[in-house]
């Protein structure tokens, strides 16, 4: 919500960033990009699934009415998840050569276990981007 | 075989309406709901219904363009339209009584 205030056009802000500042991409790593990805999955689907998950928790309240306004957004935070999930697929499997000698893609196990986080991150985030599409059929 | 179950069916069926109806008239009022905007709405409407003591039975639809409905069917002694408006508020969802 604050972010919101803060700055009023989050389609222009980051996307100006990014390009203003080359190098603060590659300084992202795996674990952000998929951070990211989850995140803005989740993002996507506040709000749809947000009033429902939060009344099963047994939360209440006028405010939560603003989840709603969320759904114009959808589609862009489901494009910014793709984008962090294909962030996240390049850097574990196309440019695995390229991390330092004591970094977690270094050694065999250590992209194993990327290549894994990866493949779960992307299964929870698609599982809940497309949640408010198969919710109703399976808690009608 | 098939007719007796039939007769033993509808028999069933009438003694529910007319107990229902001696134990205190259930009340049908329809609710137009806000703020929806797929079809997860109407589940967490009917959730949020349901828990209200009272309430036999809930149906909601999303009808596009952020608005739905949702029918409800109460017992006036154990709660009241006011309250079935609250739940849905309280859920995420305003709704007033359809005109």
């Amino acid at each position: 919500m604050s972010m919101n205030h803060q700055n009023p056009s989050p389609t222009a802000g980051p996307v100006a960033d990014t390009a203003a500042r080359p190098e603060n991409t590659r300084t992202i790593g795996t674990k952000a990009t998929l951070i990211g990805g989850i995140v803005s999955g989740i993002t996507a689907s506040a709000c749809c699934a947000g009033p429902f998950v939060l009344l099963s928790l047994g939360i209440s309240g006028g405010w939560i009415s603003n989840f709603s306004a969320l759904e114009p957004f959808r589609p862009l935070f489901i494009v910014i998840a793709a984008v962090f999930i294909g962030l996240a697929y390049r850097k574990v499997y196309r440019a695995p050569q390229t991390c330092d000698a004591d970094a977690v893609c270094a050694t065999p196990q250590g992209q194993r276990t990327q290549r894994i986080a990866f493949w779960i991150v992307s299964l929870v985030t698609v599982a809940a981007i497309a949640f408010p599409w198969y919710g109703p059929w399976l808690l009608d | 075989m098939i007719r007796k179950h039939a007769s033993l069916l509808l028999f069933s069926a009438l003694l529910a309406v007319v107990t229902s109806v001696v134990a205190g008239e259930l009340k049908t009022v329809t609710l137009d709901v806000e703020k929806m905007t797929c079809n997860m709405c109407p589940i967490t409407v009917k959730k949020a219904l349901r828990k209200i003591d009272g309430v036999t039975e809930v149906q909601a639809r999303y009808e596009g363009d952020g608005q739905g409905w949702a029918r409800v069917t109460f017992d006036p002694a154990k709660t009241t339209v006011e309250a079935l408006m609250a739940a849905t508020a309280q859920a995420g969802y305003p709704s007033h009584v359809k005109e």
